[in-house]
């Protein structure tokens, strides 16, 4: 079934690799995903290209807190376009109003998390792609590690990057979830290899209810111990799945909770019968991962 | 404004956006009425009034202080 080994990596992979090998394969290797756009990638993605364009606005070209929010509710609703959520709280109204009630608590003008410069431009979305110390199986060429900052903030002295989550509801136990997040902590890394220090990673929370809105914010210190724990671990991984791939070992399902988390993996359908290929046929199409735009890119 | 009455406001802002005809100033009205709806809204959250302090993670003086 394996087709290509990946060639550039990023945060979403390594969790699916770790998570599932049965996954990871039908994900990152074959490229499957279900047929439709799911509401909270439509949303979260809308959500994304506001906030881009309201701090790009408001750094980069020097306008009002009111008129860059302004801007950012445009670029919201056109991205957003004609989509039906369905029942869902992510509606275009609750998703405009969640922008509003976002910047009414960080407002751009006194939020203590300062987004910074980089190369003469706002630290704002932007991508890194960094080759790794190990070959392509097949072609012999670097693995990238590639992902994308929401953005770079200056807070308390120190270099964060900063990373956005819309979720429908903020537990006591929300931010307790990211500290041990590999993709955070190798965002770290990446900033890190970029010359540029960091003293750890925020994460900045949203929910998105019908009825109302929460935010919290996690500080998660990321030391340098920390950083090198991730990349030495990730390398084995990787290491490991290559040597898989040249044994032509067999995919392994993970039969636990990952065919379950976050609401049942996508592809627990797949696993659940003794010939997936008729439900890949019909409830599935190809649509390679591309770590680089973020968002799916067809084919 | 209630909920009901700027969704469909909203929807009217969708539409001109899909026409090519949404404004700086309806994005400017819209942020306002938002505005004004979280402000009378009913359902309040603690941290709508006051913004939460930030959680700091597994983290020792020491580690606070190198942060810092």
């Amino acid at each position: 079934m394996s087709s290509h080994f990946p060639v550039i990596w990023d945060s979403t992979m390594l969790a699916s690799l770790r998570a599932c090998r049965q996954q990871f394969e039908y994900s990152h290797v074959q490229h499957l995903k279900i047929k439709g756009t799911s509401v909270h990638l439509h949303a979260g993605a809308a959500f994304a290209k506001a906030l881009e364009v309201t701090r790009l606005s408001y750094y980069g070209e020097n306008r009002s807190p009111n008129e860059s929010l302004a801007r950012g509710v445009q670029a919201l609703i056109k991205e957003y376009g004609d989509f039906d959520p369905g029942s869902s709280a992510k509606s275009l109204d609750r998703m405009v109003g969640a922008l509003e009630f976002y910047f009414s608590e960080y407002p751009l003008d006194s939020d203590p998390a300062r987004v910074i410069t980089l190369a003469g431009k706002p630290a704002v979305e932007f991508s890194f792609a960094i080759p790794l110390p190990l070959n392509h199986p097949d072609s012999g060429e670097p693995l990238v590690l590639a992902g994308r900052f929401d953005a770079v903030v200056e807070f308390a002295g120190g270099i964060y990057p900063n990373d956005e989550k819309t979720t429908s509801s903020l537990g006591s136990s929300w931010s307790k979830q990211w500290e041990m997040r590999g993709q955070f902590v190798g965002y770290c890394w990446a900033l890190r290899e970029l010359g540029i220090p960091p003293a750890g990673m925020i994460v900045s929370g949203i929910s998105i209810l019908k009825t109302k809105y929460e935010q919290q914010r996690a500080i998660i210190p990321t030391p340098n111990w920390k950083i090198d724990a991730w990349f030495a671990d990730t390398m084995g991984e990787i290491e490991e799945a290559i040597g898989r791939y040249k044994a032509g070992a067999p995919i392994r399902k993970n039969w636990s909770e990952a065919c379950n988390a976050y609401g049942a993996c996508p592809y627990k359908q797949l696993c659940s019968v003794e010939d997936p290929q008729v439900w890949i046929d019909t409830y599935y199409e190809v649509r390679p991962w591309n770590p680089l735009k973020v968002v799916e890119a067809t084919p | 404004m209630n909920q009901e009455e700027l969704r469909n406001w909203i929807e009217q802002m969708r539409q001109k956006a899909l026409r090519g005809e949404m404004t700086l100033d309806d994005a400017k009205a819209a942020v306002a009425y938002c505005r004004e709806h979280r402000g009378k809204s009913a359902v309040r959250t603690p941290s709508a009034s006051k913004p939460a302090a930030p959680k700091i993670l597994n983290v020792s003086s020491k580690d606070l202080l190198k942060g810092l």
